[in-house]
């Protein structure tokens, strides 16, 4: 076999045209705005099955390892409070070159909040 | 592919969102109870019009290494050729808990088959091994 | 009732399954060289074992997992490497220490030459993890291995001269340090080695634990371990009684089987021959499990000893594998003691890098819900660790410097 065997089950081939991404490669990787300054690390990556499994939005925080239990239930707790996660949809993001997700511009009259 | 509402995970409990790292890492599991690896990463495809979408969950040794660092994967993939990675489309996904449940039987996936590749080519000469698994032909039901 | 039976057959096998290549040799060795001064390492390590052992099964009943399950779920391939190698690579000294050792119990009772019984203990080995039952495996060799605690009886049959509570306090001699400090590491490596986490959780898996295990865990943790030390330090006060006045510094395992010929006569030293045999062949199978099971699980292959080995293909094969390497390092380095104390002490050094992920797991709520650690055995541990780290690198740093003197 010279190529990755893929199921023999379940319909439609993968298109092996479109750019593709791993999304391994996302989660842990820095996010900067478009003038360059951190924002943060990805901590997760939110997708949508219903919706073709679309990337919907990125969990960015300060560290990457952070437990995910906090995440989902949303318990607060010392470490929660500093690095406050926040959820970036991926309409924000500008582009993501396979080690750092860069966001768009925010529109006019439209603030960010640019702390992190 | 699939238009919203006829992905069957939908009828078992995976509802809105799914979390990347809740499938990274995550033991795969087909329908008969077999456990068939590890999702060493999910491929996403970006459509023209600018949305991502998660594609095919890769297992293998190729996927793997882009764990430790994204410039070993041509590496591996010169060396190995992809001999030893596989692809599962994420519409496979069954249920995702304490495991991932795969929509299949093991033998519905190439991946499923490596178990039986080991018991059949190395383990059969020692004895006691028990018998070996048959051809994908066998029964199941 | 079941419960005082579960509990009871629990301690039992923790009892006679405490002792092993690596405790034998460092409690002999340190005996021998050291007399009573090196007892506090093997009670800080019984301490540290009782709780990692606790902990270990605690992980699996409450959250469904075993480590390296939830080691490579919860931080992802990559790191999950670091203490693979460090399992892996430890564990095959160690491995090869408990299957010489198994030779020269069997080399002991059968009056052979060790060298030629070394390919009869591997493949006994691998026929046991091959085709017998998870039960069997854990209960027969730990059952033989009670005979242990007939160091314990030589303690009274022949007890030391020195005042044992004033030996309890640790002091490092003025000469010899580099010894000392080299024996305290490979003690506490000995002790708390961490292939115990590993098969622990996964035998809490293949034993399907739920939380209704957890005071059985707790209990039998407590009193296996804390009996099992006894034997270790009835080979310290033996050997310290027996060897250490006539000047034999326990430089290979027959000559620790004096500790009991002296007082029992032939009978002592077929005991030995069988206490060797049946704790280092019950320690060669739990190793050889525990790297097994890391693999495996960390790879998310079939595994588990209820499973046909045609089940759990890859799992018997990572077995195969690793006796083999193993019988091959115990063949060509030989000499079981040496291999058993550098084991134990490399153990030690890496001891930070095999069990930092897992004290950590055990305080993350994703994993422990409300069974997470507390305070107390967070740093109980912690401290344990570093000690054995800092012991184990200072003293490497010495016998590298004194260029190894002994």
């Amino acid at each position: 076999m010279a190529t990755p065997t893929t199921t023999s089950r379940s319909g439609p081939p993968v298109e092996p045209e479109l750019p593709s991404i791993a999304l391994a490669d996302l989660v842990g990787a820095h996010v900067l705005t478009p003038r360059g300054r951190r924002v943060g690390k990805v901590i997760d990556v939110e997708v949508r099955p219903l919706e073709r499994f679309r990337v919907a939005a990125l969990i960015v925080g300060r560290f990457a390892f952070i437990g995910r239990f906090a995440l989902v239930r949303g318990t607060t707790s010392e470490l929660e409070n500093v690095t406050r996660p926040r959820i970036i949809p991926w309409s924000e993001v500008e582009r993501f070159d396979g080690s750092r997700v860069v966001l768009r511009e925010p529109r006019a009259g439209q603030a960010r909040d640019e702390g992190a | 592919m699939t238009t919203p509402g006829e992905w069957p995970g939908a009828e078992k409990g995976i509802r809105g969102a799914l979390l990347v790292r809740d499938i990274l890492d995550g033991q795969l599991e087909t329908r008969d109870h077999r456990k068939v690896g590890r999702v060493a990463d999910v491929a996403a495809v970006r459509d023209p019009d600018g949305t991502v979408r998660a594609v095919e969950l890769r297992i293998g040794p190729e996927a793997l290494a882009g764990r430790i660092s994204p410039r070993l994967r041509p590496l591996v993939a010169k060396v190995l050729r992809g001999r030893f990675d596989h692809r599962i489309p994420v519409t496979e996904i069954a249920e995702v808990g304490p495991t991932i449940r795969l929509r299949g039987l093991s033998d519905d996936y190439a991946v499923g088959q490596a178990e039986d590749w080991v018991a059949r080519h190395i383990l059969r000469w020692i004895p006691g091994s028990g018998r070996p698994a048959s051809s994908p032909l066998r029964e199941r039901y | 009732m079941r419960i005082v039976t579960a509990v009871l057959l629990g301690v039992l096998t923790s009892t006679g399954g405490f002792l092993d290549a690596g405790s034998i040799s460092t409690a002999a060795s340190a005996g021998a060289t050291f007399g009573l001064s090196l007892i506090w390492p093997i009670v800080v390590g019984t301490l540290a074992i009782i709780l990692l052992v606790e902990m270990s099964g605690r992980l699996a009943a409450v959250s469904g997992k075993a480590y390296s399950e939830a080691l490579r779920e919860r931080f992802g391939f990559a790191f999950y490497l670091l203490p693979l190698s460090a399992d892996v690579i430890s564990n095959g000294f160690l491995l090869a220490a408990e299957l010489g050792g198994v030779s020269i119990g069997l080399a002991l009772l059968t009056g052979l030459d060790w060298h030629t019984v070394l390919p009869v203990s591997a493949l006994l080995v691998f026929a046991m993890v091959w085709r017998a039952p998870f039960g069997l495996i854990e209960d027969l060799p730990s059952i033989l291995g009670l005979s242990a605690l007939l160091f314990v009886v030589a303690i009274v049959v022949q007890p030391p001269s020195g005042d044992i509570l004033q030996a309890l306090a640790p002091k490092v001699p003025g000469s010899g340090s580099a010894q000392y400090l080299y024996l305290v590491a490979a003690i506490l490596g000995a002790t708390m080695s961490p292939y115990l986490v590993y098969f622990y959780s996964s035998g809490a898996r293949e034993d399907r634990w739920s939380r209704r295990s957890l005071r059985i865990n707790r209990m039998t943790a407590v009193l296996g371990n804390g009996f099992g030390s006894l034997s270790a330090i009835g080979i310290l006060v033996a050997c310290s009684v027996v060897l250490q006045p006539r000047g034999i510094t326990a430089d290979s395992l027959s000559e620790v089987g004096l500790s009991l010929a002296a007082p029992f006569g032939q009978l002592g030293a077929i005991g030995f021959g069988l206490i060797l045999f049946a704790c280092c062949f019950g320690a060669a199978l739990e190793v050889s499990l525990a790297v097994a099971y890391d693999i495996s699980q960390g790879f998310g292959w079939e595994w588990g000893e209820e499973k046909k080995p045609v089940e759990a293909a890859r799992f018997n094969l990572v077995l195969i594998i690793y006796i083999a390497v193993a019988f091959t390092l115990a063949f060509v380095i030989g000499d079981p003691l040496q291999l058993a104390l550098f084991a134990s002490a490399l153990i030690a050094l890496i001891l930070p890098v095999a069990l930092a992920p897992f004290l950590i797991l055990m305080n993350d709520a994703d994993y422990l819900r409300d069974q997470r650690n507390g305070v107390l055995t967070n740093l109980a541990t912690i401290a344990v660790v570093i000690l054995a780290f800092v012991v184990a690198a200072a003293s490497l740093a010495l016998l590298l410097l004194t260029g190894g003197g002994r």
